[in-house]
């Protein structure tokens, strides 16, 4: 099993043992039996979809995450992640997602915030200033970093649940 | 017989993902649980000496799901998300011959109709969208498997949500509405496994027959309203229009017109357009060996190992460059719906020809043709070559420069050599009788022997 195996196996365990709404998550394998495969199209581009690994909600939070085996990794999906939450709009992106998910859990009209995440197995490198790091460690215990400039009730909602 | 011979079945899953939804299913639904835990595994390489009926099953492609009672395989499932029309869905039907040729049912487990992903981008409400049914010819060639090997062949299908799309476990909240997903699914396992094991211990099955006359039923429906229409390359090809392909492979853009096919759609079939004009048959194999043409007239050469060249034939015509999805699947449904007839349970007994003609893979790199097509098509950008010339017709003079460029930049294997070892080669082989290359005639396996 890669370490992306790994972070990805104990992050959607950690959120399915919180109840959280895990709106989508594609497993390294691609085979995604639980949730939705969604892909959102790149606005600013001709051509192409982006493909999150994990989406989840969580009182009003909505995370698009990214799974790395280790933080170092992750230089190409921080530029990814950016670009989609530079592309749209909050709104924007939330009817996006909304129109893909058959989820029934979610409260869409009650989202607030969206906020990009890396997950990894290791870390190691500095949280990005407007982003959140997950990481896993190898026994699954999640340490959590947020960059500076993530929203203080948005940093609240997600220090509870991590 | 009891329920307690489900202790000894086992359910190999493809990955781990199949494996834990399998799990998933065994908590919702008793009669799967019966199953015992650790029987529910991830399955290795499947070599011929470990187990030579689920090699059989397994060989060329992997299917989702195989469910063993001692080691004898009693059914395969194919479960998939996706399932459009056109050739993709195809691809999973290599995997569904495989089980019916070896006498295993096998279920298909997916949605019927469902939206495109990139079409949801144009509409705010998704119930709005027409749904995508799957290309019919893969219910149909899977009646033709079940009526030919005398084995049920069943379809379940996966409900999708209000934006079409298939739902899945997160979507549900309660027991229920899981239930109402996957109970017909598992309602079929159960009827099969008990059919296949009744018949490993020659049991009577009848008490099952209003069962499998119910899985029938529902293969039937599923293809009553074809939503295929007449394809350009997938052809019952004339006696005599296969006299000039044999003898001039590239006689063929008379039945498949450049005016009809190869200026439309993508610029590859340009491409393949180019590679067809270029075919010229260098060599030929024979039982022992491959061989220069020299003055050998082709088609009497392959009458002598097919008579029936000689009559109307089954011809696939497949301009993807080297791979093996989905056009194996094709083939192989192909096959089934339009070459073998009744009791041709094998490409041997099989009276009419089946030939498939793969204009962008050569045998022979050193073959003069191969050499000038190779050349021709890295100048695809230069004014006045004959690549260039087609792209001018196809798109016009003023963008034709700009979109042959990209087309070389982007894509890669425009054409390819032969490689044995490749899932699609030993398709290729188990199935047709004549496989025409741009250098090259090869012949089926059983023409060989």
């Amino acid at each position: 099993m890669s370490l992306e195996d790994i972070a990805f196996n104990f992050i959607i365990s950690h959120l399915k043992a919180k109840l959280i709404n895990i709106i989508s998550a594609h497993p390294p394998s691609g085979k995604a039996y639980d949730t939705d495969l969604i892909r959102l199209p790149a606005k600013n581009r001709n051509s192409g979809r982006y493909h999150i690994d994990v989406i989840f909600e969580s009182e009003g939070v909505l995370c698009l995450t990214e799974i790395k085996g280790s933080t170092g990794e992750s230089a190409d999906d921080i530029i990814k992640l950016r670009a989609i939450v530079n592309e749209y709009t909050r709104l924007e992106l939330i009817k996006l997602i909304r129109k893909r998910s058959c989820l029934e859990t979610v409260d869409w009209d009650n989202i607030n915030f969206i906020v990009p995440v890396i997950g990894a197995a290791i870390g190691g490198v500095q949280c990005p200033h407007d982003f959140v790091f997950l990481t896993t460690g190898s026994h699954g215990n999640i340490t959590l970093e947020i960059g500076t400039s993530i929203n203080l009730e948005a940093k609240g909602r997600l220090s509870k649940l991590f | 017989m009891d329920n307690t011979f489900y202790s000894d079945v086992t359910v190999l899953c493809d990955e781990e993902a199949d494996k834990q939804l399998f799990l998933r299913l065994r908590t919702h639904f008793p009669e799967l649980a019966r199953i015992p835990k650790d029987n529910i595994k991830v399955y290795p390489r499947i070599t011929e000496s470990v187990n030579e009926r689920l090699f059989r099953l397994v060989n060329n492609d992997r299917p989702d799901f195989v469910f063993l009672y001692n080691q004898h395989p009693l059914l395969v499932l194919e479960l998939t998300e996706h399932g459009y029309t056109g050739d993709n869905p195809l691809q999973r039907f290599t995997r569904l011959a495989a089980a019916a040729e070896n006498r295993v049912p096998a279920i298909y487990f997916g949605p019927f109709a469902r939206v495109r992903d990139d079409e949801l981008d144009l509409v705010d409400d998704p119930s709005t969208l027409s749904r995508r049914r799957v290309n019919t010819d893969l219910f149909r060639g899977m009646h033709c498997l079940s009526k030919l090997f005398k084995v049920p062949m069943a379809v379940a299908e996966w409900v999708t949500g209000q934006n079409g799309k298939p739902l899945k476990f997160s979507a549900v909240s309660n027991v229920d509405t899981c239930k109402r997903i996957f109970a017909p699914l598992v309602s079929k396992i159960l009827t099969l496994v008990t059919y296949s094991v009744f018949k490993l211990n020659n049991i009577d099955s009848s008490e099952l027959l209003p069962q499998l006359c119910q899985i029938e039923e529902e293969l039937k429906q599923t293809f009553a309203t074809s939503n295929v229409r007449g394809s350009q390359t997938k052809l019952c090809l004339s006696k005599a229009n296969v006299v000039k392909f044999v003898r001039n492979p590239s006689s063929i853009l008379d039945v498949i017109t450049p005016a009809a096919y190869f200026l439309h759609d993508k610029p590859e079939r340009l491409l393949s357009w180019l590679c067809i004009k270029h075919t010229e048959i260098k060599w030929i194999e024979g039982k022992n060996s491959i061989d220069a043409v020299g003055d050998t007239d082709i088609f009497n050469y392959l009458y002598k190992y097919k008579p029936t060249i000689n009559d109307d034939c089954c011809f696939y015509y497949t301009g993807y460059k080297w791979r093996s999805d989905p056009h194996c699947g094709v083939l192989v449904n192909l096959d089934y719906l339009l070459a073998r007839g009744p009791g041709e349970t094998t490409p041997e007994k099989r009276k009419r020809a089946l030939i498939l003609f793969y204009p962008r893979v050569y045998l022979n790199s050193k073959s003069g043709n191969v050499i000038k097509l190779t050349a021709e098509i890295t100048k695809a950008s230069d004014a006045g070559s004959e690549f260039y010339s087609m792209f001018e017709r196809r798109y016009g003079s003023d963008p034709a420069g700009s979109i042959s460029r990209s087309f070389i930049r982007r894509t890669s294997g425009h054409i390819t050599q032969w490689t044995e070892s490749t899932k699609q080669a030993r398709i290729f082989r188990q199935y047709c009788d004549f496989i025409f290359l741009a250098d090259a005639v090869l012949l089926g396996n059983h023409l060989r022997k």
